[in-house]
C-alpha cells in the first residue's frame, strides 16, 4: 500500500519540481494568463516624480548596475517615458564598467526601434557618458565639477560640444538624479554623503535584493522613491503606456510564486505526516520504515 | 514574442546553448555546466582585465604623454602593488595600500555624520511628528519602538535581566529585517530564472 508520505516525498523530488516548474514557465510564456498588474505605492510615486518635471528639464541617470533581465526592462521603459515627456538626460556611471554597453544595447534594440523617437537627437536630447572607475570619489568630484571628470562623451565628443551640456556643470544643475544599481548599500552610500547629503532629489531603481536596504532612506526622505526589480518595471510600464518585457514576465512570476507557497505546504503537510507517524508507532509496536527517496 | 531574437545571430544561439547548460546543472553536475562556469569566469577575467588596461592608458598613460606628469604618482604606486608577489620586496606595498586607505577613509568620513547618522535618527523620531493619520502616527511610533530596541539588543554593558525583555523585541525585528531580505533575494532570482527560460524557449520555439 502506497503511504501518503512516500507519495509527498516521491513528488518532492529536487528533478521534479524543476521540470514542473520549467513545464509551467514555458506554458505560461505560450498562454499567458493577463493577470492583473497591482501598481506600488513607491513606482507610483517614482513615476509622479518624473512625471512631473517640466518639459526640456535636464536630469541624471546613473547606471551603475542591475542583471541584464532587470536593467533591460528597467531602463528601456524610464527612457520611453523621458522621451514621450520631453524630458533630456544624461547616462553616467560609476560603478559598473559594462553597464554602458548595456545602455547602447536597450537603446538600439528595444527604445529606438521600428523609427520610433526618431525626432530625438543624440547630444540635444540625451547623452552617454563612459564608466568612471572612483565610485566615492568620482562622484564627489563629479557633483562639483562634471567636467573635471567627464571631458569627453561616450563617443568621444568633447564635452563642451554637446548642447545638453550647456551651463550644466555641478550636480544642482540636473532636475533629478536617477541611479539603477544592484549593489546597495555601497551604492547607495555615496550618493547620500555627496554635497554633505544636501541634495535630496533622487530616484533608486534597485534589485529585489537591496529593497530593503533603500527602504530606511525614503523613509526619512533622502531617497524620494524607489522601483524594485523586475516588478517595478512591469508597473512602471503600466502607468507609462509602454508595455514590454515586464509586462511579458509577470505571469510566469505570478504563477510561480504561487507554486512555491503550493510546495512549501506541501511540505510542511508531509513533515507533518512524518512526524505523526513516528509519535504514533512509538506509542505501540516499533515499525521499521524503509523510505526510498529515490 | 522574442526576446532579443537569437534565431537572427549565432551570438544568439550560442547564448541559448550556455543557458541550458547552466540550467542542467540543476538536475545534475556535468561537463557541459562546469564548461559554462569556466566560460563565464573567463570572459569576466578578460573583460576585467581588458577594462583595467584600459582606464590605466586613459587615466594615467595618456595624461603623461599629454604633459601632465602628476599621473605618474598614482601610476607608480599601482605599479609598487605588483610588489607583493615578490616576498623581499613586498613591503613596497604598504605605501599604496595606505594611500587607499587613507583616500576612502577620507572620503567615508566626508558627510557620514550628517547624512547617514544624524539625518537618521532625526528622520526617525521627527517622522512621528509629521504623521496626519492615526494609523500612520502608530506606524512611526512602532518603528521608533524597534529602531531603539534593536540598538539596546547590541549594547552588551547593560544588565542582562533588563536588556533580555527589550533585546528579545529587538532580534525579532532583525529576524523580520533579515525574512524581508531573504524574500527580496528570492523575488530576484525568480525572475532572473524566469527570463533565462523565456530566452531559452522563445529561441527554440
Amino acid at each position: 500500500m502506497v503511504s501518503l508520505e512516500n507519495v509527498i516525498k516521491g513528488a518532492l523530488r529536487p528533478t521534479t519540481v524543476y521540470a514542473i516548474c520549467i513545464l509551467l514557465i514555458g506554458i505560461i510564456s505560450i498562454y499567458p494568463l493577463n493577470l492583473p498588474i497591482v501598481v506600488s505605492d513607491q513606482t507610483k510615486k517614482a513615476f509622479n516624480l518624473i512625471d512631473g518635471l517640466p518639459s526640456g528639464s535636464i536630469i541624471a541617470v546613473s547606471n551603475e548596475g542591475l542583471n541584464w533581465d532587470q536593467y533591460v526592462v528597467i531602463k528601456s521603459v524610464l527612457t520611453k517615458h523621458l522621451l514621450s515627456k520631453g524630458i533630456k538626460w544624461v547616462d553616467i556611471n560609476f560603478a559598473d564598467a559594462n553597464k554602458m554597453v548595456d545602455c547602447e544595447l536597450v537603446y538600439k534594440k528595444y527604445v529606438f526601434i521600428g523609427g520610433a523617437f526618431a525626432n530625438k537627437i543624440y547630444g540635444e536630447d540625451y547623452a552617454m557618458f563612459t564608466f568612471v572607475p572612483g565610485l566615492d570619489a568620482a562622484i564627489a568630484v563629479w557633483a562639483k565639477d562634471f567636467r573635471s571628470v567627464y571631458k569627453v562623451d561616450y563617443y568621444g565628443t568633447p564635452t563642451d560640444n554637446l548642447p545638453i551640456m550647456k551651463n550644466k556643470n555641478v550636480l544642482e544643475d540636473f532636475a533629478m538624479v536617477i541611479v539603477i544599481t544592484l549593489s546597495a548599500p555601497w551604492s547607495i552610500v555615496p550618493w547620500m554623503r555627496v554635497e554633505g547629503g544636501k541634495y535630496l532629489n533622487f530616484i533608486f531603481m534597485v534589485s529585489g535584493v537591496n529593497q530593503a536596504d533603500v527602504l530606511p532612506f525614503i523613509q526619512i526622505g533622502q531617497i524620494q522613491a524607489m522601483v524594485v526589480d523586475v516588478r517595478g518595471g512591469a508597473e512602471y510600464e503600466k502607468l507609462s503606456g509602454f508595455p514590454g518585457l515586464g509586462a511579458q514576465g509577470t505571469d510566469s512570476f505570478s504563477v510561480y510564486v504561487i507554486l512555491i507557497v503550493v510546495l512549501v505546504g506541501i511540505s510542511n503537510i508531509s513533515l507533518l505526516a512524518e512526524e505523526t507517524s513516528q509519535r504514533g508507532s512509538s506509542k505501540s509496536v516499533i515499525i521499521k520504515k524503509e523510505v526510498k527517496l529515490k | 514574442m522574442s526576446l532579443v531574437d537569437p534565431r537572427l545571430t549565432i551570438g544568439g544561439m550560442i547564448g541559448v546553448v550556455l543557458v541550458i547548460c547552466t540550467l542542467s546543472a540543476a538536475f545534475k553536475e556535468s561537463p557541459f555546466s562546469r564548461l559554462v562556469e569556466f566560460v563565464s569566469m573567463a570572459s569576466l577575467a578578460g573583460a576585467a582585465t581588458v577594462i583595467g588596461l584600459q582606464n590605466v592608458n586613459s587615466y594615467a598613460i595618456q595624461p603623461i604623454l599629454k604633459g601632465n606628469y602628476i599621473t605618474l604618482i598614482p601610476l607608480l604606486l599601482g605599479f609598487l602593488m605588483f610588489f607583493q608577489y615578490y616576498k623581499p620586496v613586498s613591503w613596497a606595498t604598504r605605501y599604496p595600500t595606505a594611500v587607499i586607505v587613507g583616500t576612502a577613509t577620507g572620503l567615508g568620513m566626508r558627510g557620514f555624520l550628517d547624512s547617514l547618522f544624524i539625518q537618521q535618527i532625526t528622520g526617525a523620531i521627527s517622522g512621528v511628528v509629521k504623521q496626519n493619520t492615526t494609523i500612520g502616527l502608530i506606524n512611526q511610533l512602532f518603528i521608533v519602538a524597534l529602531i531603539i530596541s534593536t540598538v539596546i539588543y547590541f549594547i552588551f554593558s547593560i544588565e542582562h535581566k533588563v536588556r533580555s525583555k527589550i533585546g528579545t523585541i529587538g532580534r525579532y525585528a532583525i529576524l523580520i529585517a533579515f525574512g524581508i531580505q531573504f524574500a527580496g533575494t528570492s523575488a530576484t532570482r525568480l525572475s532572473q530564472l524566469l527570463y533565462y527560460i523565456r530566452y531559452v524557449l522563445t529561441g527554440i520555439l
